[in-house]
């Protein structure tokens, strides 16, 4: 008994690191490939140190590609999806969390359902609602589909059901209505829950690739996906500029994670939480 | 402050009916409990009260306006909740100031009206502090404090003392009562604590499974309780009841199911042979020769009095003896009730019979 009590952390630790060294290590490998002189990159043997540290890789793709214009882009889109996410999700996910109207459940059911579909596949309807609104190639044909992801709602919707009800209904007698509700005592109680949905909103659209690709053709829109998809040519990939370019990509989404860790740790584990 | 008149209130969800037709009047000033055992439907008509709940049916009146359509915000009420639903992103301060800041009050009488409050419940040292940095006595003052503020013609307190540790609940409970006292503003306040409601209220309403069971002031309630069921729930610990029959005679007498014959001073015309309960609050039970005998179970001195459980023919009962008396379990004692304070019920509709 004593003996399984004690190994018990060590498995446990053993079983973390082990995981987080999996996530970890391609990170690693990015961030050191983009250091390396270009001969040890495309060499057999792997070299996890490198023999010299250069930065001419980020130099080289500054240089050739239009990074900061793809930058810029993508911020753009993160950043307008993520706004309109979060006002449009906010009155979505108040009606279904506390109006009460008929075929409410349904209609969250629906958007449960969506959630199982891959995201990919709606792209060819999307293609043409998007053009027909005569949005291919702007900024809005990516952040507009992306700001009515299920997962959003239900996010929201969940942090809403457990706020208490009592709050509301103080705020009823106070002399509030379903907008100054809302305003005074919902948005503000949620504020972790807001901090997750942004984050997880924010990282996902700055990833996105796949309907970027379809509904952003002309070269001036291209996000950093689609940018450093370009260094892949048929026959030749390069390695060294695209380490460098995905280590500067993976930053700003780094840098927002860490600032805003302790609230999206928050807001995902209040999600399901009754309080 | 303000009469409430409450008509013929039903509440139906869906096919069930909860409340069936209810009726009080509460004149102005007055400190009205309403009392019942879980899901005895007090929460619920306070909440029609307040507007939070729809009405099915009937009249709520509040100083002689039919509230039945208007919003809470518009019925000059203030309501504590059980949990004191504070606003946890906002400061005492802040919690207490918003309904004056949704009405677009003048600062400085915020400001006052806010002091004020704060004065009258010791508040002034938390007032920049959040809701997660108080107690739970001080949350519940500030809920208190919440209310005083909106200067309502009607406080509504829904067991607010349920979450607050039995010390805390006593002195905050004399709080309220002072606070009373203090703002003469018509109260009605939920507890399913019988002994909140008879140490509180001028008025209490005892309400079973949606009906008014009775409506009287505390001591009416306790001396004179209308049925069985008002005489069970008045009362800590409750009346004792023998189920039996009436057998008459030169001296009529009570004679239990359990075989136990207990005295009567008189029996109600035409009750001979018909069931009855006989009902006898512990404390007028008394040590006495030509009692009956009863064996002793448990014996719980508390040192201002001496309760002992006892088991009368097949029944348990408890008497409450103010003065220190020596028994141990096992023995026999012979108990005599107060013969004016017996309480006669009628076995099957469970109403008082006049003794």
């Amino acid at each position: 008994m004593r003996r399984s009590s004690a190994l018990k952390p060590i498995v446990k630790y053993v079983l973390y690191y082990g995981l987080a060294l999996i996530w970890v290590v391609p990170i690693i490998w990015m961030a050191v490939t983009s250091v390396k002189p270009t001969p040890e990159v495309m060499s057999f043997t792997p070299h996890w140190i490198p023999s010299s540290l250069t930065l001419e890789h980020f130099w080289a793709l500054l240089e050739r590609r239009p990074f900061f214009l793809w930058l810029a882009n993508s911020f753009q889109i993160a950043l307008l999806a993520t706004v309109i996410t979060i006002v449009v999700t906010t009155f979505a996910a108040y009606s279904l969390a506390r109006l009460k109207w008929r075929g409410r459940n349904a209609i969250f059911a629906m958007f449960l359902t969506a959630m199982f579909i891959p995201w990919e596949i709606n792209s060819i309807p999307l293609f043409f609602i998007v053009k027909d609104m005569g949005l291919l190639n702007t900024f809005m044909s990516v952040a507009l589909p992306l700001s009515a992801l299920p997962v959003s709602l239900f996010l929201l919707r969940q942090f809403f059901i457990n706020i208490p009800t009592d709050l509301e209904d103080a705020a009823k007698i106070d002399g509030c209505g379903h907008l100054r509700i809302l305003w005074h005592i919902i948005i503000p109680v949620s504020l972790p829950a807001y901090g997750a949905l942004a984050i997880f909103i924010f990282i996902f659209a700055w990833n996105e690739f796949f309907w970027s690709l379809v509904a952003l053709q002309r070269s001036g829109v291209r996000t950093l996906p689609i940018g450093l998809k370009t260094l892949v040519a048929a026959s030749d990939i390069q390695y060294d500029l695209m380490m460098a370019g995905s280590f500067m990509a993976t930053l700003p989404a780094l840098i927002i994670f860490l600032l805003l860790r302790r609230h999206v740790i928050a807001g995902i584990s209040m999600a399901g939480v009754r309080r | 402050m303000a009469s409430v008149s409450i008509k013929n209130i039903r509440k139906a969800y869906g096919s069930v009916e909860m409340i069936h037709g209810i009726n009080v009047e509460i004149v102005d000033g007055e400190f009205v409990t309403l009392v019942g055992p879980s899901g005895c439907g007090k929460s619920t008509l306070l909440r029609m009260i307040a507007g939070l709940e729809e009405i099915t049916s009937g009249e709520i009146r509040i100083e002689n306006r039919v509230v039945n359509d208007v919003p809470p915000k518009e019925r000059d009420i203030a309501m504590v909740f059980q949990n004191y639903a504070l606003y946890p992103h906002m400061t005492v301060a802040d919690n207490m100031a918003f309904s004056l800041k949704l009405k677009r009050a003048p600062r400085a009488e915020i400001e006052t009206m806010v002091d004020r409050a704060a004065d009258i419940l010791g508040l002034r040292a938390l007032l920049d502090r959040y809701p997660r940095q108080l107690s739970g006595g001080q949350r519940q003052r500030v809920a208190m404090g919440r209310a005083i503020v909106r200067d309502p013609r009607v406080f509504l307190f829904d067991e607010p003392l349920s979450n607050l540790d039995a010390k805390l609940r006593v002195a905050m409970r004399a709080e309220i009562k002072s606070l009373h006292q203090r703002l003469k503003t018509t109260t009605i306040y939920v507890t399913h604590d019988q002994v909140e409601a008879m140490t509180m209220a001028d008025k209490i309403v005892v309400l079973h499974g949606g009906h008014v069971e009775q409506i009287g002031a505390p001591l009416e309630l306790y001396d004179r309780p209308a049925n069985l069921f008002v005489a069970g729930f008045i009362g800590s610990p409750a009346m004792n009841v023998l189920t039996g029959k009436i057998e008459g005679g030169a001296k009529p007498a009570f004679k239990a199911d359990n075989g136990v014959v207990m005295p009567l001073m008189t029996a109600p015309t035409a009750s001979e042979g018909k069931p009855m309960a006989y009902g006898f609050r512990p404390e007028h039970l008394r040590i006495a020769q030509d009692g009956v005998p009863a064996e002793v179970v448990v014996v719980e001195p508390t040192g201002s009095e001496t309760q002992v459980m006892l088991r009368l023919g097949s029944s348990d009962i408890v008497a409450v003896f103010r003065d220190r008396i020596a028994v141990r379990p096992g023995e026999i004692i012979k108990i005599q009730p107060d013969l004016e304070a017996v309480h006669l019920f009628d076995g099957e509709s469970g109403q008082r019979l006049a003794a």
